[in-house]
């Protein structure tokens, strides 16, 4: 694999949310815009490398799946003429047509219901709600119409777009609440977040082409953030968690924005002497338990971050999941990063100190390495290594 | 009107039908406790449901009703699995999706999911009735809702949605004066609930709905006109629920699933009721008509009888569904 940077811009957008993208480090061993480790991105497979962004990546994938399969519509508030209220879907009517791509009244029930009637009669729905948080307006819809019926119908190709996360604007809570914990406690829904354009337009694609219910959880934060997509096609397959960057001391795992932030809690760690394995999620459900298992069995030292509020969110899921089927790799006790149990001031001030930062990542990490831990063998059994 | 002799001999057949059927679930959920959940009988409220599937055609779609007697009587779907779908017991596969010895499955088999509660079934419709609207099908939708459904946001939202793009929906109002307890006047603003069609522009109609032929007239007329493209369109029919609530089960501790004891009207209220029930005056009105004798009459009790006989049978051969077994093929 080629550590050459492949004619990307030298800058890179650093926002509030930190540097973008991981892969191969550089000559100081940091992890930058370079693409992922995993991913087999050679010189040779792909014709044309272009640095897009999120939300143009999600675009690309919807123009693409609506080219190739005529029964996927798109619908929801102001994704016509406007184009989404963030630009995701520009030029999807103009190409399209008003009969595939449709502005809704605000009626997110109905948004939301119609789609299963819409898959019965063999259409693709892809539903766009305006911000994950309108879920509260149709959660009977996507949770328990969507979320519960696979066995009395199998066939429900429905992508549910769920514009959620933090875009340092100072929203309110509505519209920056990251909902996915609620939704995977579905049992039939799928939920995706991807961290990065590649991914963005693979999952979409995957979800688009699937068959069951999907949430696509995309970060409003992450719309502008850029990353290398080819244009060749390709797909993401859910399930499968990225290794972003290896390392044998600790585990950070998380997904979607909070991904970046990982990668930069690393770079500190690593000009301190401890190597980080961060590991991107992108599907919460069906999660890549093994990846993570493999991760902890190597480090023993697990960190689940994400932006989402700490009860009952998803890194209580991952957590409880590496006790059960880890325990005896685990060093240290599991931590989360996340946002505090707390509401949301709706100021642009207040809401950097809410959500985790590299440096609360890199505190959180080394209160796991610093501290002797009591072991197995202490405790008077043995350890399974 | 002049509706075919057929078709009226249909819906009082399946009206009859559904009459004995209701006994029969009373008597199966006595001997065999099979039953899970509450039984929700609905008795007095025929004539819609006759009247609706005595108009539609094969393709069209009817939905947002609650799987009842009335209706599975009315579309005429084998009553040995209805049956045995409700007592737990696992239905032969030549058997599923509406199958039967006399015919297989119905072309139109639309699986579209749906949620428990009322009025997001409506939602799901929109969907299939806006799906037909973009293949260009002739398809006509039937989205069936009561009373208490009516102040649920989400019917509001389908009846809007459907006004803006002209969705081809015929929603009916099955207004059997109560929600559970709640009596209409309790739960709605206005006399009658077809008046909140035109806020949502389309046309709307209140019939007596314990009126046979007064229903199937409303219906067919709103069918067709949704056909031709005058649509949506609301019918709304006023009946009475003569059954209580819901009749005990016997599993789980209390809840929704007690027997209903009635305690928000008086017995001479539904004593009253009962005579302006649907099936004696469409009875009489046949008989009147000339369409049925008292002979037909006896023998159309008759075959319903037998018709249900069979069905109980069918349905108390049939094993168990095995938890396990449903699990294992429920599991994502």
């Amino acid at each position: 694999m080629s550590t050459q940077p492949i004619g990307w811009p030298t800058h890179q957008r650093e926002g509030w949310l930190g540097r973008l993208e991981a892969g191969n480090p550089n000559e100081r061993g940091e992890y930058g815009d370079t693409p992922c480790l995993n991913e087999t991105m050679t010189l040779e497979r792909r014709a044309t490398v272009r640095q897009i962004e999120y939300r143009d990546a999600i675009n690309e994938a919807m123009a693409e799946e609506m080219e190739r399969d005529p029964k996927v519509i798109l619908y929801g508030l102001d994704v016509g003429a406007l184009g989404g209220l963030h630009g995701v879907t520009r030029g999807l009517l103009d190409r399209f047509g008003k009969t595939r791509v449709m502005d809704m009244p605000i009626s997110e029930e109905v948004i939301a219901g119609m789609s299963g009637g819409m898959a019965a009669s063999g259409y693709r729905p892809i539903v766009e709600l305006m911000f994950a948080g309108l879920i509260g307006s149709c959660f009977s819809q996507l949770f328990y119409t969507l979320g519960f019926h696979k066995d009395a119908c199998p066939n429900l190709p429905i992508v549910v777009r769920l514009p959620m996360g933090s875009e340092g604007g100072g929203d309110n809570a509505l519209h920056v609440h990251c909902p996915e914990s609620l939704l995977m406690h579905a049992p039939y829904l799928k939920v995706v977040a991807p961290s990065n354009p590649y991914d963005a337009k693979g999952l979409l694609k995957t979800a688009i082409r699937g068959n069951s219910p999907v949430m696509f959880m995309e970060h409003k934060g992450l719309y502008h953030s850029t990353g290398p997509v080819p244009s060749e096609e390709y797909l993401v397959p859910f399930g499968e968690a990225l290794v972003k960057r290896p390392g044998n001391d600790v585990t950070l795992v998380s997904y979607s924005a909070m991904v970046s932030k990982c990668v930069s809690a690393a770079d500190t760690l690593h000009r301190e002497g401890i190597e980080a394995e961060v590991i991107d999620l992108r599907t919460l459900v069906p999660l890549d338990e093994q990846t993570i298992i493999n991760s902890v069995k190597k480090t023993g030292r697990l960190v689940i971050v994400h932006e989402a509020m700490g009860r009952s969110g998803p890194a209580a899921e991952i957590a409880c999941v590496v006790a059960e089927k880890g325990f005896g790799y685990l060093r240290a006790p599991i931590r989360r990063v996340t946002a505090p149990n707390s509401g949301v001031r709706p100021d642009f001030r207040v809401e950097k100190g809410r959500l985790p930062q590299a440096k609360d990542i890199h505190s959180a990490a080394m209160s796991l390495i610093a501290k002797d831990w009591p072991q197995a063998t202490d405790r008077g059994f043995e350890r399974i290594r | 009107m002049d509706i075919p002799r057929e078709k009226l001999i249909k819906m009082y057949e399946s009206i009859v039908l559904s009459r004995h059927l209701q006994k029969k679930i009373l008597e199966l959920n006595e001997t065999t406790k099979d039953f899970s959940g509450g039984i929700h009988l609905r008795v007095g409220e025929e004539a819609p449901a006759a009247a609706i599937y005595a108009t539609i055609l094969e393709d069209d779609y009817v939905g947002g009703h609650l799987g009842g007697e009335n209706f599975a009587c009315s579309k005429g779907v084998p009553l040995g699995p209805f049956l045995a779908n409700m007592m737990g017991r696992q239905v032969p596969v030549e058997n599923r999706d509406g199958a039967g010895k006399a015919r297989p499955a119905p072309k139109v088999a639309l699986k579209a999911p749906t949620s428990g509660a009322l009025g997001d079934a409506q939602c799901s419709n929109m969907g299939i009735a806006f799906a037909a609207k973009l293949s260009g099908l002739q398809r006509v939708v039937v989205s069936v809702f009561g009373d208490g459904t009516a102040a649920r946001g989400p019917l509001h939202e389908c009846m809007n949605l459907a006004g803006l793009w002209k969705l081809p929906v015929v929603f009916v109002c099955i207004n059997n004066q109560y929600g559970i307890s709640t009596r209409v006047s309790q739960s709605c603003t206005t006399e009658n609930i077809a008046e909140r069609a035109t806020a949502y522009g389309m046309s709307g109609l209140t019939v007596d709905g314990n009126d046979v032929l007064a229903c199937y007239e409303a219906i067919f007329d709103a069918v067709k006109l949704t056909r031709a493209g005058e649509c949506p369109r609301m019918v709304e029919a006023k009946t009475y629920r003569l059954s209580p609530h819901c009749y005990k089960t016997y599993h789980g501790e209390q809840g929704y699933y007690e027997a209903d004891p009635e305690p928000y009207r008086t017995k001479e209220e539904v004593e009253l009721a009962w005579q302006a029930e649907p099936l004696g005056r469409y009875r009489e009105t046949l008989l009147g008509m000339g369409v049925l004798t008292q002979a037909d009459v006896e023998r159309c009790d008759l075959e319903a009888k037998t018709k249900v006989e069979e069905a109980a049978s069918f349905a108390i051969r049939l094993p168990y569904v095995d938890s396990a077994n449903w699990l294992a093929n429920a599991s994502a």
